[in-house]
């Protein structure tokens, strides 16, 4: 694992070079390190904390990495797993985990996504703050959907990228995505509602 | 039966509308998915939402924090793990 490699005097010294190389590659990949690591721990202070801790632990394993390979995904990776390890506060729920790692068919998730055009909630994202209570969405979407989010919607990656970094089957990203996206819009359905911007009584006819 | 096969396709279509709007079909399912999405206004209204909800998501990338401030703080604990070395 990547994050488990040892020590750096195992591969021995790293002299300026190194460090200069490491620096020219990883540094400009930063700010996408510490969005991902803010969309993991949701507060500055700790993100911030993760960044630091993850550059040390990929500038220890520098040279175990490949040239050629993807250094943002090397460095989320090890992002991922150093917050797994470290920085996690909530035990996972094993009725999430079952939801979350099941590569089950997505068609009833699909299915039962709102007809936004008949519940009246067409013009929704004109209507409603978005950006916000997306942000208070993401707050509350379970570690396992957030990873996820953060990962193919907010950093742009395939599903095939994101299957990796996160070592999961490619199935199983697409199911949780699903979900995550799912409970989402779920979630700005009911700020609308709260606000008075759609009335669903249920049904949409 | 041609209510039968409407469905059909719709349900198909929405099955892989996820796939469809992150790109991760092949560019022959595309098109067959883009073809019934122009013809069929249930499913191309499905779709815009969806679409929006990804296109509202994309804006949260967004820095929280002083990518300068944390970029320096970061490079000396870099010198300081390589002095300790």
């Amino acid at each position: 694992m990547l994050d488990t490699v040892g020590p750096y005097y195992l591969f021995g010294m790293i002299d300026d070079a190194d460090l200069k190389r490491f620096e020219d590659v990883a540094l400009p990949l930063l700010p996408d390190v510490s969005r991902f690591a803010f969309s993991l721990t949701r507060d500055t202070d700790e993100a911030d904390d993760l960044v630091q801790e993850t550059y040390l632990k990929a500038y220890r394993a520098w040279r175990t990495f490949t040239p050629g390979t993807n250094v943002r995904s090397w460095l989320f990776t090890i992002c991922k797993n150093t917050f797994r390890r470290r920085f996690r506060r909530e035990k996972l729920r094993p009725d999430i985990e079952k939801e979350a790692v099941g590569d089950e068919d997505a068609m009833p998730i699909v299915m039962s996504h709102v007809n936004a055009e008949q519940l009246g909630l067409g013009d929704l994202f004109d209507r409603l703050d978005v950006v916000p209570a997306l942000e208070r969405g993401m707050d509350d979407l379970p570690e396992l959907f957030r990873e996820i989010v953060a990962l193919v919607d907010l950093e742009g990656l395939s599903y095939h990228e994101a299957a990796e970094i996160l070592e999961i089957p490619v199935g199983t990203v697409r199911s949780r995505l699903f979900r995550a996206r799912r409970r989402l819009q779920d979630h700005l359905i009911e700020q609308a509602r709260d606000m008075g911007l759609a009335s669903l009584n249920g049904g949409g006819s | 039966m041609s209510d039968e096969k409407k469905v059909r396709d719709c349900e198909s279509v929405v099955r892989e509308l996820w796939d469809f709007l992150d790109a991760e079909l092949d560019d022959a399912t595309a098109a067959e998915i883009d073809a019934h999405l122009e013809a069929c206004r249930h499913c191309r209204s499905h779709a815009d939402f969806e679409q929006r909800l990804v296109d509202e998501l994309a804006g949260l990338r967004r820095g929280h924090t002083d990518p300068e401030a944390l970029r320096e703080r970061v490079r000396a604990a870099l010198r300081e793990a390589k002095a300790e070395s």
